[in-house]
């Protein structure tokens, strides 16, 4: 997989944001969302919503996450945005 | 010989609207919870979800190692039943796609092998699922097997006595089974209560095994129907009979196939629902089910959701809702109260259409079948049978028909034994527990008429 360009952790954090943003329930301003807010009991994200973020993440940065990058324990914003960097710079060309 | 098929056919490119998401369950979600958020885990993988949900390409390739357990069974024999025919004194054509050749006995193994293959791929070490008359855990058992995973199975109480040779054949095949309701969890536990003669339900059978999920590292839950994915794994079904038809050179006027949750249904049906769209072909397709469960012929499409755990997402669907307890038919695989959301909105739509049938029609239509053509057909794929045969008796001029048989009856001889020896009736509806079913719906939900 080739990327745009090389991975940014602050345009990372404001895509999974703003896709955040637009699964949650309870309508929030993405830049409201804190990074130790927790997906399911903070933002309120059912399983499928859960699943909807990543592949919403996907299209938005143009990465592509398999269900092994999915194991381990993510339960917040943070562990999502540092999941998604480390997916995004191992596809990252050498 | 017909090749076999290297993709599935993914309906959702030929309808993307049916693909958007609806954000009116979450409502309804937020009532039943009031507004407390739970850590609710995702049971499908990411691979499995975007199955159920791209809508921008048409084919989607199945992977190699899939296709070389399909190979073992596919593709599935289609073949005109001429003696049935005769035996009805009709001039029309009725071909039959056959999904009972397989280690499982039914179409089940379809989506089993797929959805075993890519819980594997995504770390999963346990499998747990609810099982009607049994294919599907049967299917899900032998997969699993193969696929190096552990299957736990929670089986409709009616149907594990009913049909005691198949829980055999999953522990055959190492899975764990466990009769539902059961005293494992607490949904089984308050299954029981509600109903004493331990009957059970799908709906409280995938409750117990999502519960059981839930709570064990390393667990999914895995659903034999209903859910986008599970269509799509079956499509190899009807591009298979396409193909066949092609070969023979005839195309049915009316495809018809029995409905639980749908899987079945979707499978035949998707690949000539695309071909008449495409190519202009008109085709009628019909939906049989039983009058004792009859979600499309008198339910509501409405929200509601797919078990009695009240822990997943709600759907809107064709639905009797998920409390109704459905009385102890021999078709055991058709009790489940709701039909998949994607074929609920086509038929809201008008895409096909549906029927039910009394029980004894059904085994009057399979006793026929097996003497003419010495078939023994599942009770749940009989009714594709007796969908076929009004199709002929209505039509003005000789038609052509394809029923698909998704499994073989030879696990459900004592359904025939007692049918035989007069002991079943016509399994009719339990009409005050629909309407308590339906009342309740209505409550909980927004909803509109029923079709």
């Amino acid at each position: 997989m080739q990327y745009a360009q090389e991975t940014n952790v602050l345009d990372v954090a404001d895509a999974v944001r703003a896709a955040l943003g637009d699964l949650m329930p309870q309508a929030r301003p993405p830049e409201s969302i804190g990074d130790s807010e927790t997906l399911f009991v903070d933002l309120g994200l059912n399983s499928l919503e859960y699943l909807e973020l990543w592949t919403s993440i996907e299209s938005r940065l143009g990465c592509r996450f398999d269900d092994e990058d999915l194991l381990g324990d993510l339960r917040t914003v943070g562990d999502v945005v540092r999941r998604t960097v480390e997916v995004c710079r191992a596809g990252e060309p050498a | 010989m017909t090749a076999q098929v290297e993709t599935w056919c993914n309906i959702l490119h030929d309808f993307p609207a049916y693909a958007k998401r609806d954000p009116a369950p979450r409502r309804l979600e937020a009532a039943a919870t009031g507004g407390r958020n739970t850590d609710v885990r995702p049971q499908l993988t990411l691979e499995l979800f975007r199955q159920a949900n791209q809508a921008d390409c048409a084919e989607i390739p199945i992977p190699d190692a899939i296709l070389e357990l399909y190979a073992l069974y596919r593709p599935t024999p289609l073949i005109r039943a001429k003696a049935f025919e005769q035996a009805l004194g009709t001039k029309s054509r009725i071909y039959v796609k056959f999904e009972g050749q397989n280690a499982a006995g039914s179409h089940k193994l379809n989506s089993a092998i797929a959805q075993a293959y890519y819980f594997k791929k995504a770390g999963v070490e346990r499998i747990t699922t609810g099982t009607g008359a049994g294919q599907w855990g049967a299917a899900i058992s032998w997969a699993c097997a193969r696929a190096g995973l552990t299957a736990t199975v929670f089986m409709v109480g009616v149907s594990y006595r009913q049909k005691p040779l198949r829980p055999v054949m999953m522990r055959v095949y190492g899975g764990e089974v466990h009769e539902s309701p059961s005293e494992m969890t607490e949904v089984g536990r308050a299954g029981r209560i509600k109903d004493p003669q331990r009957i059970g339900s799908l709906s409280i059978a995938n409750g117990e095994a999502i519960e059981i999920a839930r709570g064990v590292p390393g667990a999914r839950f895995a659903v034999g129907s209903g859910e986008n994915h599970v269509l799509l794994h079956q499509t190899v079904i009807g591009q298979e009979a396409v193909l066949q038809m092609e070969e023979i050179g005839d195309y049915p006027n009316v495809v018809t196939a029995c409905v639980g949750a749908g899987s079945n249904f979707a499978g035949i049906s998707f690949p000539f629902i695309r071909n008449s769209r495409r190519h202009g072909k008109a085709i009628r397709i019909i939906a049989a089910e039983p009058i004792a469960c009859p979600k499309l012929t008198r339910g509501l499409y409405a929200y509601d959701m797919s078990d009695a755990s009240s822990t997943t997402p709600y759907v809107r669907m064709m639905t009797l809702g998920r409390d109704v307890v459905v009385p102890s038919i021999h078709a055991g695989g058709l009790r489940y109260h709701g039909t998949s959301p994607l074929l609920s909105a086509m038929y809201r739509d008008g895409l096909f259409e549906a029927r039910s049938f009394p029980q004894r029609k059904v085994f009057e239509t399979a006793v026929l079948f097996a003497r003419s053509t010495g078939m023994i057909v599942a009770p749940e794929s009989a009714h594709a049978l007796a969908a076929a045969v009004d199709a002929v008796r209505e039509a003005a001029a000789p038609i052509s028909v394809l029923a698909n048989v998704s499994g073989h009856g030879l696990l459900d001889l004592s359904s025939y034994d007692a049918y035989l020896k007069g002991e079943i009736d016509d399994g009719a509806p339990d009409e005050a527990m629909i309407a308590r079913s339906l009342s309740l719906l209505r409550q909980r939900n927004e909803y509109e008429e029923a079709v």
